[in-house]
């Protein structure tokens, strides 16, 4: 997927040492990274203040992000435990729950369903964390399983059961709307 | 499977009328300044100095886990008994002990009524050896003037004299 190799551009930026080497990650990240962050968070202020850790420490390890062999999973590693040292550090502050965060926005902004916006965002805050993680990177980044299974450090098979045991939540939950 | 995925796609749907929130401006130049900080204050960071560190990381922690084990090794390990010593510990007040000691002599203390030693009577142990070791130098000496050279200069033991 990600080889190592010369042609690349935000490898040749790293090993260039060129301070450009971060637009291009913004640019190439920070959609699939947000979507993520806010699926593991269910918050988008969190998953922004995370995205800014993140990439925080994406610049400090840029030596050895230059000589990973798969690029994007070492990405993802990177949010998964700047994701999993924030809960822990919330649980530990036990920091006072703010009001509601909606972090799912309307596909068209101009014509934007409030309630089926807040049921959908409800059903999905219902699931599993690692259900709702691959629901959100299938559904709203399009990637296959072979791609969230090599993002999320888990197997295909493992990715596709998720899959299918959250879409059945959902369907349970979100059964009036879809009937 | 061709059902599930009609199942699912009616939820996929639904779910797509909604997608998570983009990223905003003010995040991008928050967190871009955030990165430029950290990317000058990280220029000094020599990556070939990471190997070197690991390397000594490493060879401290062999080394604790050598001594640790040498350590353990003695404590369960009983230390050998070194039975001269401990011959001789026996009769440490007892300066014959140290002569048995030196002829590497193990020496039971056995009440002297308990065995019918063929040593005279009134004489110890350590003195009736002294004799014997007196009678062969004597012998010795007497063969090495009238002895031809290769005869074995062994004494048998006199058959009257036994341990028994």
């Amino acid at each position: 997927m990600n080889e190592y190799a010369a042609d690349d551009p935000i490898r040749a930026a790293l090993v260039r040492d060129d301070p450009a080497a971060v637009e291009l990650i913004w640019e190439r990240y920070v959609d699939d990274l947000l979507a993520y962050l806010q699926a593991v968070l269910c918050s988008r202020h969190d998953a922004e203040d995370v995205l800014q850790t993140v990439f925080v420490r994406i610049v400090k390890k840029r030596f050895w992000l230059a000589r990973a062999r798969h690029l994007d999973a070492y990405v993802y590693r990177i949010a998964r435990n700047e994701a999993d040292r924030f809960l822990k550090d919330k649980r530990r502050l036990r920091r006072p729950q703010t009001e509601p965060d909606r972090w799912l926005q309307g596909a068209e902004p101009d014509r934007p369903d409030n309630d089926l916006l807040e049921q959908l965002q409800v059903a999905l805050e219902h699931l599993p964390p690692a259900q709702r993680q691959v629901v959100v990177l299938k559904v709203y980044r399009a990637k296959t399983f072979e791609q969230i299974a090599e993002l999320l450090g888990i197997r295909p098979n493992t990715a596709a059961s998720r899959y299918r045991y959250g879409m059945e939540k959902l369907r349970n939950m979100l059964g009036d709307k879809i009937l | 499977m061709k059902n599930n995925n009609e199942r699912y796609a009616k939820v996929e749907w639904l779910l797509r009328q909604a997608k998570p929130s983009d990223a905003s401006a003010p995040t991008k130049a928050r967190t871009m300044d955030a990165a430029k900080r950290a990317w000058e204050q990280t220029q000094t960071d020599i990556p070939w100095q990471v190997p070197l560190r690991r390397l000594a990381g490493s060879a401290v922690a062999a080394l604790v886990l050598i001594s640790l084990a040498n350590n353990l090794g003695s404590w369960v390990v009983p230390k050998p008994v070194d039975r001269a010593a401990s011959a001789s510990e026996a009769y440490s007040a007892d300066p014959e002990d140290f002569y048995l000691a030196e002829y590497g002599i193990v020496v039971t203390v056995v009440p002297a009524s308990s065995y019918r030693s063929s040593a005279p009577s009134g004489l110890t142990v350590s003195e009736y050896m002294e004799q014997l070791q007196e009678m062969l130098d004597e012998d010795r000496a007497g063969q090495s003037r009238s002895q031809p050279p290769g005869r074995s200069r062994l004494v048998p033991a006199a058959p009257e004299q036994s341990w028994s």
